[in-house]
């Protein structure tokens, strides 16, 4: 292996890795990057045996081609820190990946190419296309109503179904749920759907870029893969039934407050700095146009606040998790909210007037 | 700026002495369970060598020969007698903490301007001792740690009337100067080993270093401590209504266990009292443990540990919600063919009693949550079990081996004192 490419190039494709790279592995080699290289292109790939990554880097001059590996960290560590466009002679010395630049020669301890991993990826999966604002927004709009370490691991990841052309995201830790909704380029004749695991939703999203470029999307039974430009990612699908996500959105007759999102936000903020650190409650109560944010805590510290707003329906007095508000809050863009209350023990649901593509479920806390 | 720690002596044999006043002037010693080791001495039986901690065995012989009493440990008994000193102590002083079983901290910042502190300490003293037979040691001064270090000053001068205050810069720096550095509050072996290494060996060298350089070479608690021992208050009084973080119930048994059939009543008994006390802190747990294990003395048999946890979705304290964990965790970590030595059970994830979060989701096995019932429960069983649960042992029946425990005078009305 001998090959010469820009620091800029190398580094990118680096980068891309790192996140799937394990910080903590079980098996040595999982911290390190399989480089492989033929005439035009340097492939890297990296994986923690959930998913895999994949980035092709184009190579200014080849040499001799082959395959290695070597730790990702330290490598991207060292790129990133090389003089800005630099040309980086790369090239296997016995068991040791020599890098070399015009001022500085490095030399780093791989591990054989033959020990690296192989990741199963099925063949035989459903393959659609979606624009990528598309896909980045259903993944803003929800992911962070997704489980963390919860037991019931089907919580901890993001729920797609492809319907038609209709593709849904939604993500729920029992208390909140996301639901957001975009199209896909090409309409799929059956409906699929799977759970992608936490971890790689968060490697999706760094992959995905602004630019309004196709992504590809394959679902199969137990694994995804998207392909973004240079970079190709697969991971594994959470085993389990996700939960009826349907029958818990609430419906029928409810008491709906409009109000300003900025307004409501910033009073939370100000209100919740006196709320207990363990439950984050506030109590909303609800009159006639006026809504009053309140919050206490053990230490017996009070906040109170009023705030206008346009509501409709029955005095309510219900209570949640502020972090939650909070968090729909800041994905939704329109300048008002729309909370539809069903009673103080109940869920409410939280739309934007601007947009039917996305809803918030939050159950309230008792307090 | 007074604090007072009142601290009963060697409470436990004192407890046992309260009803038996034959016992005055005779060497006690309690056991651990099982009547493994000594937990607590008299100062007679202190005085003729009985270390702490030392296994019985080895102590037993000569101990009775020279006329030693001894029992195993009443906790039920020891804990009500504990309440009634620590209920006297709150109807006088307005904020206390109740540090141990047998320790309490009192703020008399308030009590100053009206009374003389050294002698309301005696009236207190005397008011314990009349109203319940506990003998008690008190020393007031303007910190925590040095309320340790006055109450340590009683013994090591020998104070008759057992309570000691030191107030002036004077008495502060010589009780410090006397007290070596590992007998400070919050000072282990390990810690003081490294304070020798830096010549610190008594409280005074301590409370002379720099507290910034303590903090920068130590920790922030120990700083802590340093300007505690000047006299600067880092530690207030706290009031007992902060919350636990978890609840244990475990047991040494007395006799090997390797049948399943055996342990599940043990284990479920456990799982009551756990849930008993859960419902008495105001909390609701997500989480139960159960852990098994065999003796590790025991090196010619095989040898295993367990623990499983179950995660509930809805948090509990209504005992048969976790009985049913308890078993669900027990079920997978017994293995048949091992002499398990101990088990336990281990509640965590509390949150309180009056706050809910609601979830979306309803669980198969939603928890029973029938909070009328289990206090009706509570209140059958507040002194004696009354009712049990299928699962548990009905017999009167003790994992522990204990032999010689005395009665519970004060909370069974059949194990009253009877006065001929």
């Amino acid at each position: 292996m001998d090959f010469y490419i820009t620091k800029e190039e190398i580094v990118k494709s680096l980068s891309a890795t790192l996140g799937v790279v394990e910080k903590r592995q079980t098996l040595p080699i999982l911290s390190n990057v399989l480089i492989s290289v033929d005439e035009a292109s340097v492939k890297l790939k990296a994986t923690d045996l959930e998913s895999e990554i994949e980035t092709l880097s184009t190579i200014t001059n080849f040499k001799s081609g082959g395959q290695t590996t070597a730790p990702a960290k330290k490598l991207s560590e060292l790129c990133r820190l090389l003089p800005d466009l630099s040309e980086i002679h790369v090239f296997l010395d016995g068991e040791n990946l020599k890098i070399e630049t015009s001022s500085g020669k490095y030399s780093l301890a791989t591990l054989p190419s033959a020990d690296f991993p192989i990741f199963d990826i099925e063949e035989d999966k459903n393959k659609t296309s979606i624009q990528a604002p598309s896909l980045k927004e259903l993944i803003n709009k929800t992911s962070f109503a997704m489980g963390n370490q919860d037991w019931r691991h089907y919580l901890n990841g993001l729920y797609l179904v492809i319907d038609d052309t209709k593709i849904t995201g939604v993500a729920t830790d029992a208390h909140r749920l996301a639901i957001a909704n975009q199209m896909v380029n090409e309409g799929s004749e059956e409906t699929i759907s799977g759970i992608i695991p936490r971890k790689s939703i968060n490697e999706i999203a760094k992959i995905i870029n602004d630019k309004n470029e196709n992504i590809s999307l394959e679902i199969g039974s137990s694994s995804i893969s998207i392909e973004s430009g240079e970079t190709k990612f697969s991971s594994k699908l959470i085993e389990g039934k996700f939960p009826d996500y349907e029958q818990v959105i609430p419906s029928g007759e409810s008491s709906e407050l409009t109000i300003n999102k900025k307004n409501l936000s910033e009073s939370l903020s100000r209100v919740s700095v006196l709320s207990s650190e363990k439950y984050r409650g506030v109590r909303m109560r609800i009159t006639d146009n006026n809504l009053n944010i309140s919050a206490n805590n053990p230490e017996k510290e009070q906040a109170e606040e009023q705030i206008d707003c346009a509501y409709e329906g029955e005095i309510i007095d219900i209570a949640f998790n502020v972090n939650y508000l909070q968090e729909i809050l800041s994905s939704i863009d329109s300048e008002n909210v729309i909370i539809h209350f069903f009673g103080s023990d109940k869920s409410c649901l939280i739309t934007s007037p601007d947009s039917e593509n996305y809803k918030y479920v939050v159950m309230p806390l008792l307090i | 700026m007074s604090l007072a720690l009142v601290d009963c002596e060697s409470f436990y044999a004192s407890c046992e002495r309260i009803f038996r006043p034959d016992l005055k002037h005779v060497p006690i010693v309690v056991l651990s369970n099982n009547d493994g080791c000594v937990i607590a001495r008299s100062t007679e039986a202190k005085q003729m060598g009985i270390g702490m901690g030392v296994p019985w065995f080895k102590v037993k012989d000569a101990f009775l020969a020279q006329g030693g009493k001894v029992f195993s440990s009443n906790f039920t008994f020891y804990g009500d007698m504990s309440n009634r000193v620590m209920n006297i102590l709150e109807g006088f002083v307005p904020k206390v903490e109740v540090y141990s079983i047998d320790e309490a901290f009192l703020e008399l910042d308030s009590l100053e301007e009206n009374y003389n502190i050294y002698g309301f300490g005696c009236h207190i003293r005397g008011l314990v001792k009349q109203w319940t037979g506990v003998p008690v040691r008190i020393g007031i001064a303007p910190t925590k740690t040095l309320t340790k270090i006055a109450l340590n000053e009683v013994k090591r001068l020998n104070i008759p009337t057992k309570v000691h205050q030191i107030t002036s810069t004077k008495e502060i720096r010589e009780a410090l100067a006397n007290t070596p550095v590992n007998d400070v509050w919050g000072v282990g072996r390990r810690l003081s080993e490294h304070l020798n290494r830096a010549k610190i060996f008594n409280a005074l060298q301590l409370a002379d270093t720099d507290p910034r350089h303590i903090k920068h070479k130590f920790s922030v608690v120990l700083e802590r401590t340093v300007r505690e021992l000047r006299g600067q208050r880092c530690l207030d009084i706290e009031n007992n209504l902060t919350a636990k973080k978890q609840i244990v119930v475990s047991r040494s048994f007395g006799a090997r266990v390797a049948d399943l059939k055996t342990l599940r009543p043990i284990v479920s008994n456990f799982a009551v009292r756990a849930a008993e006390k859960l419902r008495h802190e105001k909390q609701k747990c997500s989480q139960v443990s159960v852990f098994v294990r065999t003796s590790p003395f025991s090196d010619h048999k095989p040898q295993h540990t367990g623990y499983k946890t179950i995660e509930l979705a809805t948090p509990t304290n209504d005992t048969r919600d976790i009985l049913i964990a308890a078993k669900k965790a027990l079920l997978p970590i017994f293995r048949s063919g091992y002499d398990y030595a101990k088990a336990g059970i281990l509640l965590s994830r509390f949150t309180s009693e009056t706050s809910k979060q609601y979830s979306l989701f309803k669980d198969p096995n939603e928890p029973k949550e029938n909070s009328k019932f289990m206090e009706y429960i509570d209140q059958l069983n507040a002194y004696e079990t009354q009712v049990y649960f299928a699962s548990q042992n009905t017999k009167r029946w003790s994992p522990m081996k204990q032999n010689m425990t005395s009665p519970k005078y004060t909370t069974c009305w059949y194990e009253l004192p009877v006065a001929n």
